[in-house]
């Protein structure tokens, strides 16, 4: 642009110049006398001058222009280059003092760059951190092929998400982490890898800790509960002949208040076992058939008690993939819940069927039914029925809450439909 | 036929008495040690056809010991079953590596009756 103008003002200021001379010129050739000269040579003079002043103005427009630009550029870059640096301070601090450990690795694991955390969490110097790999870092007692999967896929460039990691420290201790590892591209020094370990340590040991006291209280709990069933069993089926029919009659009492307390130390186990979300589901290829029949056997003693008509509908040789586990569990839930929530002489149905998506299993009964204003909340963990509560019944208000977490655990769901005074029938879909 | 051999290794006197009884009626020969480092040598010098062990054992571990016995050559193959108080995924983890002809029955789940037909399809 000011080049433009300049071109411009030198263009007028010649080109005045060059109309001025040659229209006085013509004008001086023309003339009579030498008096009438001095007026021309005057006028030729101002409009030389007018000319000289708008060229310089023109210039001095020109020059102003372009050095107030070049400061201004000046004056921006300078503020950029500030806020550049002031930036890649801050960012400096941030990786330095940043509680999270960082580190920077080559793509063979060497590390290049580690912050204070990461110093702290291994106990080692900066410099020593600087002539070790990360993957020698890691134990590789049980886990020797995943960590030479870690190293392959970093050498490849491919990012690492929050693996559990067991880190050696100084001393020799190991320490849970979650590891990640992130890929920076620098100009200059090519790829670099961004470790990120975040201590979890502490939660890694809560849950060895609950899984410890898990299985402590379950065998704790179980181990009389089994003593108990197994010398009344023996009392009743083995060579004690001589027993009266009254004793018999106790005896069998006493096995059915232990069974009931060996289901309720399993159901609290389970429970605790869901609210820790420690649900594993491990999917295999179930005999549905098997599974449906054997529930059914197992709880027949209960109905025949009641002279309630057990039914069962499922097609020979069903199988399906899922966690039969969970499954048995769930059928074991509705179904004593059926049969203790139906009056004596009634049906309680239970079918297996396979559909295109997954597997359906219901329930059906005859029974006293749910009040529809409380529908609404027969899952809740301890919510009983008022109907229920009124029965006589053993309940915990725990089983249907089971089942419906064991279901969507599995990736399915449980829903239902009651009548009062009719029946309910429960149904659980579950997905391949 | 000569009668097929069961050791019995379990901490709790009474229970483990019992059960040797059931099985004595049922023409098996019947051993019965009460801690795992003995049993573990008994087991080796008399050779059972079937071993029958409770997990929590002072001394040694009923899940060690399958592990002992799963190294050695005669012990590699013989059918174990573990008698336990626990459920399952409390104890798959330690047991998982020694799974091949090892049952792990939770005693909760079993009555006599059917215990006996299992060890008898066992030894079949």
């Amino acid at each position: 642009m000011k080049y433009i103008v300049s071109i411009v003002s030198v263009v007028i200021f010649a080109g005045g110049l060059f109309f001025v001379y040659t229209y006085y010129t013509t004008q001086l050739a023309v003339l009579q006398s030498p008096e009438q000269a001095l007026p021309i040579a005057l006028e030729l003079l101002r409009y030389v001058l007018i000319v000289a002043t708008v060229a310089a103005f023109l210039l001095t427009v020109v020059i102003f222009v372009s050095l107030s630009t070049r400061s201004l550029a000046r004056r921006m870059a300078y503020t950029i280059t500030k806020d550049l640096s002031f930036t890649k301070d801050q960012f400096r601090r941030f990786y330095e003092l940043s509680p999270v450990p960082y580190l920077l690795i080559t793509p063979q694991g060497r590390i290049t760059r580690p912050n204070k955390a990461s110093v702290r969490m291994f106990g080692l110097t900066g410099e020593e951190l600087m002539q070790k790999n990360i993957f020698d870092l890691f134990t590789n007692t049980e886990e020797e092929n995943k960590l030479m999967l870690f190293r392959e896929r970093v050498a490849r460039g491919v990012a690492l998400e929050q693996q559990e990691v067991q880190i050696i420290q100084n001393n020799g201790t190991l320490r849970w982490a979650l590891l990640s590892i992130e890929n920076l591209l620098e100009k200059d020094k090519g790829r670099q890898g961004l470790v990120t370990l975040v201590d979890i340590h502490e939660q890694k040991e809560l849950e060895r800790i609950k899984t410890e006291f898990l299985s402590l209280a379950s065998h704790q709990l179980r181990a009389p509960l089994a003593n108990l069933k197994w010398y009344i069993d023996f009392l009743l089926t083995r060579r004690v002949n001589q027993l009266t029919e009254e004793v018999q009659g106790y005896l069998l009492k006493m096995y059915h208040r232990n069974e009931d307390m060996i289901d309720l130390v399993n159901t609290l186990l389970n429970l605790s076992r869901i609210e820790m979300g420690r649900v594993q589901v491990q999917k295999e290829d179930t005999d549905i058939t098997n599974l449906t029949f054997s529930v059914v056997e197992e709880l027949e003693p209960n109905a025949h008690d009641k002279d309630i008509t057990l039914r069962t509908e499922v097609n020979e040789g069903f199988h399906f993939n899922t966690d039969g586990r969970l499954v048995r569990i769930i059928l074991q839930n509705l179904l004593s819940n059926a049969l203790r929530y139906t009056e004596n002489g009634g049906t309680v149905l239970l079918r297996s069927q396979q559909t295109s998506h997954g597997i359906v299993l219901e329930v059906q009964d005859n029974g006293v039914g749910i009040p529809p204003e409380e529908q609404g909340r027969i899952f809740q963990k301890l919510y009983r029925a008022s109907n229920a509560k009124g029965m006589e019944v053993n309940g915990n208000g725990i089983g249907l809450y089971m089942c419906k977490a064991l279901a969507e655990a599995m990736g399915g769901g449980i829903t239902f439909s009651s009548q009062l005074g009719e029946g309910t029938t429960f149904t659980v879909d579950l997905p391949a | 036929m000569e009668a097929k051999k069961i050791l019995i290794i379990d901490d709790d006197l009474a229970f483990s008495e019992m059960l040797s009884e059931i099985l004595r009626d049922e023409e098996f020969e019947v051993t019965v040690t009460h801690d795992g480092v003995q049993g573990l040598q008994t087991a080796i010098t008399l050779q059972p056809d079937l071993v029958m062990c409770d997990v929590m054992m002072p001394g040694m571990t009923g899940v060690q010991l399958v592990q002992k016995l799963r190294a050695d050559s005669w012990g590699a193959t013989v059918p174990i079953i573990l008698l336990t108080n626990m459920t399952q995924p409390e104890l798959e983890n330690e047991i998982v590596e020694s799974s091949a002809h090892t049952e792990c029955l939770l005693k909760t789940d079993w009555t006599l009756d059917k215990l006996t037909e299992k060890i008898k399809s066992l030894l079949a």
